[in-house]
């Protein structure tokens, strides 16, 4: 085991490298960078000298530099100093500010979301799939699963609509963000936090109703498949109770297609729905990817998909070490 | 063509129910661009306190703790000796509160962020008058040009002093001139490449500076509202600890390593930004930046301001301004009407105004009808350097032009787009403009199908196949494609593709991102492109005829004549060489830009116009189009009429550091 996960982590770096390469150039092969998003800008600043004057910034920024080598200062930065670079996606083409700086300041909010979401989704999937399967084809089980294929086709961004509609005219909710204008730079309080927490209610909803409707049927399906197995029947036959004969031994069982993809979450935590997210106007990293993308920000842009593929890495080789612990069946040579 | 029909239906439907919902209140005539109600102090110089006979001046509380607890010089040291006064528009407003506002992080300077706050530093040496006639001295206090307008000498304000109370003077020019403008590092852009070409900045004394420039310039302050002008960016006192001239290159370097630039060009940029408080650059607005939070950046009132209010108060009256930011102008849209806002107009929709007219109660707002002040909303303009020697032929024939516009009702557009309160034009200045001629409005404009059908059967182009459509005079198919941007215009391109079809002429579309358009442009490769009208005030008009009456000048991303502009811009080493009666247009903008006479630019502004006129070098639809602006009922001293575009600086022409909020109301 040990000298699987030593294995392992030395593939990580090629791996990272790669994606990094691939990352930058897919980012930079679109015509035109964050200067010709701002153009209009400059053109009302310089006039007819706009062009060159935007030549002479690209220049000084180093954008008309061929791509390996901005490559190479990009990841020279990072390794050497930890400095992801600059993001120029301001009100002007000047206003820069590190990347580092825009990813540390989105990150607790990001995860905090993300965790909040993680935990709504499965402090519901799991027991609702339980039952479903219990109760086979009993009223509840085709009731969860309406509402769970409902969930998994619906747009996220469609039921955040709607969510936010209701919100707003039943309950007056203000619509989108994290706080009201009154809390929005308020010292945290009993009020600020429920303030808070009702902002989230839309989006845990949302993004974990997405979630769950995928686990609820995985788990349901792999419960069935153990449900009729002989040494469930052989707890029956004992005596065991039966809310103890589905708890304990195939709801175990049942969890490892989904332990298998814990892995995969991780950089969805960090990152946070980016859809959801513009809709709700959550400053999430998620977020933050999308518009540095859009305005082709590029080394913020750059940053965020080297961190998130770093994170899927890790999170990949998380998953196969708490199977390996959770599953004794798996053997590593 | 399914897809236009059901848009247009879609359109016609929001109509009706926007109309069900706004009641009569909406329906109105065309909206007026200029509020009658405007103190007529707005349209002059600015007066000053002793003629108004004020001695004595107040200031906020929250300023005059900090006096009290010896933070802050007292006011009467910290204004002016003789302050300039602002005129309030309806009353003279009470001090506190924070104003909220909405926006994009990318539009900070284009919207809100400028309507409000000034942010982007616009109206520092000049200010536009209301009616976007003039510009007069703002922070300065005159300027005066030679006899053959080569020469500028601005007059300064004694007394008026930076944010950290640093005084504003002839250095600040100097210091930008020489070691900014003139730095190769900084600016590999030679100054005389500039336009108008600046060869000179020179100091006289404290208070006043000499500007030189290489062609008689006699309306170059008609850009002294504007960026371009970066005098007012870059304190001297302040930037010099940045600048290898003033100060060991490696210690700068040393600092700008530590916030990961490397080297000091890039890092007198960084430094050089007013909207992070811990950059601490001082400003000449009325806000400084105070906090920048995840989700919004809070400015807060400049206690040097110089300008007061006709009691004496110094000004701003607002404590502070916060910029909420939004990934998404959407959201912004979706603030304003629940509400949220102080104030909210740039980028929101025409087509939302029943919707914000219908959540004032519930948002306590009251939704103000502005003009877009833009000539025309969308002109539709045909390639007149085609590549295609037979399409060049036929977009170069003035009959097929006068076809198309003949061709659109543009009442029904009107009535479809923008509730019948826009005013069907042609291309051409607004209707506040000095040079402005009811007939040039007017030209080409009646709604006349059979006529245009008439002028195509002239030209050849004949529907020979009995499809419906015409084919070209060589029996070619016309397959006409129309290269956009999607816009707020893009209702009045669909409405008029059908209005086209039915005297025969099929225009497809195709939308375009914005490099893809540029490079189309250049390469002088589409048919028919779209872009709104703007440029067309007294003060941009005179200097930038090129953007839609001459090809001179450029950079936005359409043009009717790629190629023609591409001669005139380059001296005639690249392009093509226009026709004799082009290279005539060219010749009247030079002229209209370097005249010293009025009455000869006048006579040029006109030549140029009724050129157009007569041309129609593109198609005009409709122009002074409503805006909604969303003003909260708390919200007081914002003019009741306006306009809202790049001529008038969103907004900010309108004092907006007269504005206040109202602790009682609401």
């Amino acid at each position: 085991m040990g000298s699987y996960i030593i294995r392992r982590l030395l593939y990580f770096i090629p791996t990272v490298l790669l994606i990094s390469v691939i990352s930058f150039v897919v980012i930079n092969a679109p015509p035109g960078d964050i200067l010709t998003s701002q153009i209009e800008e400059l053109e009302q600043q310089y006039g007819a000298a706009a062009e060159r004057q935007v030549q002479a910034l690209r220049e000084r920024y180093g954008l008309d530099e061929p791509l390996y080598k901005r490559y190479f200062t990009w990841m020279k930065g990072i390794i050497l100093r930890g400095d992801f670079g600059m993001s120029f996606s301001g009100a002007y083409v000047i206003e820069s500010r590190p990347v580092k700086d825009i990813l540390l300041e989105r990150l607790p909010y990001t995860v905090l979301i993300s965790l909040l979401t993680l935990f709504f989704t499965w402090a519901t999937a799991i027991p609702i799939a339980v039952y479903s399967a219990a109760r086979q084809h009993s009223f509840f089980d085709y009731f969860f699963t309406f509402i769970a294929f409902v969930g998994r086709s619906t747009p996220n961004f469609l039921l955040a609509l709607v969510l936010m509609y209701i919100g707003y005219v039943k309950f007056g909710w203000s619509l989108g963000g994290m706080f009201s204008s009154e809390f929005v730079s308020a010292p945290w309080s009993w009020a600020r936090l429920a303030d808070f927490m009702r902002h989230l209610v839309v989006p845990v909803i949302v993004i974990g109703t997405a979630g769950m409707a995928s686990i609820v049927r995985v788990l349901r399906a792999t419960m069935l498949d153990e449900l009729g197995k002989d040494y469930v029947e052989t707890a029956r036959a004992k005596g065991v109770p039966e809310w103890r004969v589905i708890w304990t031994h195939p709801t175990k069982v049942a969890l490892l297609p989904i332990i298998s993809t814990i892995g995969w979450l991780l950089p969805g935590i960090f990152s946070g729905s980016t859809v959801t997210a513009i809709v709700l106007n959550l400053p999430t990293i998620g977020l933050s990817m999308y518009t540095a993308l859009r305005d082709q920000d590029m080394y913020l842009a750059g940053s965020c998909i080297l961190v998130f593929s770093v994170l899927t890495v890790i999170g990949t080789l998380l998953s196969d070490i708490l199977l390996a612990t959770m599953d004794p069946r798996i053997r590593y040579d | 063509m399914r897809r236009t029909k059901s848009i247009s239906l879609l359109i016609t439907l929001a109509l009706v129910i926007g109309l069900v919902f706004a009641g009569t209140s909406v329906l109105a005539d065309s909206v007026p661009s200029v509020d009658p109600n405007l103190p007529a102090s707005w349209f002059g110089e600015r007066p000053l306190a002793s003629e108004l006979g004020i001695t004595s001046f107040s200031e906020a509380p929250m300023l005059a703790e900090k006096v009290a607890k010896g933070e802050l010089p007292p006011v009467a040291e910290r204004l002016p000796v003789d302050p300039p006064i602002i005129e309030p528009y309806e009353r003279i407003g009470n001090y506190g509160g924070v104003a909220h506002v909405w926006a994009r992080d990318l539009d900070m300077g284009v919207g809100d962020g400028r309507m409000l706050a000034g942010l982007s530093g616009c109206y520092l040496l000049g200010r536009v008058t209301p009616d976007a006639q003039q510009v007069l001295p703002n922070l300065v206090q005159g300027w005066e040009y030679s006899e053959d307008a080569t020469q500028l000498t601005i007059y300064l304000r004694e007394g008026v002093k930076w944010s950290d109370g640093h005084p504003f003077t002839a250095d600040d020019f100097e210091f930008w001139w020489e070691h900014i403008a003139l730095n190769e590092t900084l600016n590999p852009i030679p100054p005389d490449v500039w336009q108008p070409g600046i060869l000179d900045v020179k100091k006289i004394d404290d208070y006043a500076v000499v500007y030189t420039y290489d062609a008689p310039s006699p309306l170059v302050h008609n850009t002294f509202h504007k960026v371009s002008d970066r005098v007012t960016n870059y304190p001297a006192h302040y930037m010099k600890q940045f600048h290898p001239a003033f100060r060991d290159e490696a210690e700068i370097l040393a600092e700008a390593v530590e916030v990961g630039i490397d080297t000091w060009d890039q890092y007198f940029d960084y430094m050089s930004s007013k909207n992070y408080p811990e950059r601490k650059r001082p400003v000449l607005d009325p806000y400084v930046v105070k906090e920048r939070g995840l989700t919004y950046i809070d400015y807060e009132r400049n206690p040097y301001y110089p300008f007061v209010d006709t009691e004496g108060n110094q000004l701003p009256y607002l404590d502070g301004v916060r910029i909420n930011r939004v990934a998404d102008r959407a959201m912004k849209r979706v603030k304003a009407f629940e509400g949220n806002a102080a104030i909210c107009g740039p980028h929101l929709f025409s087509s939302d105004i029943p919707l914000y007219i219908d959540g004032e109660e519930k948002g306590s707002y009251e939704t103000y009808i502005w003009s877009s002040g833009l000539g025309v909303e969308s002109a539709i303009m045909l390639n007149l350097t085609h590549q295609d020697p037979e399409l060049r032929e036929i977009f170069n024939d003035l009959r097929f032009r006068r076809a198309l516009s003949h061709a659109l009702d543009r009442d029904e557009i009107n009535d479809r787009c923008y509730f019948g309160m826009a005013t069907p034009r042609q291309t051409t200045v607004i209707d506040a403009s000095q040079y402005f001629e009811p007939h040039y409005a007017a030209a080409y404009t009646e709604y006349d199908p059979e006529l245009s059908k008439q002028l195509l059967d002239e030209m050849g182009i004949i529907d020979r196949d009995g499809d419906g459509i015409r084919e070209l005079p060589s029996g070619k198919r016309m397959n006409l494609i129309m290269t956009y941007l999607d816009s707020n215009a893009t209702p009045i391109i669909e409405l008029a593709l059908e209005f086209f079809r039915e005297i025969g002429i099929d225009v497809k579309l195709d939308m375009v991102s914005r490099e893809l358009m540029v490079e189309r442009r250049n390469a002088s490769n589409f048919d028919l492109s779209q872009w709104h009208v703007d440029y067309v005030t007294d003060i941009y008009f005179p200097g930038t005829p090129g953007k839609s009456f001459a090809p001179v000048g450029g950079g936005q991303p359409y043009s009717p004549w790629p190629t023609w502009i591409a001669w005139a811009n380059s001296g005639g080493t690249a392009g093509e060489e226009p026709p004799q009666h082009i290279m005539q247009l060219i010749e009247w903008s030079l002229g209209l830009n370097q005249s010293t006479d009025p009455a000869e630019r006048e006579k040029f502004a006109k030549l140029l116009l009724q050129a157009q006129a007569e041309n129609i070098w593109t198609i005009g639809t409709v122009g002074q189009a409503p805006v909604p602006i969303v003003v909260a009922n708390n919200f007081h001293n914002v003019p009741r009429h306006g306009m809202l575009n790049d001529d008038v600086d969103w907004g900010s022409v309108y004092y907006p550091e007269q504005f206040f909020l109202d602790p009682v109301t609401k």
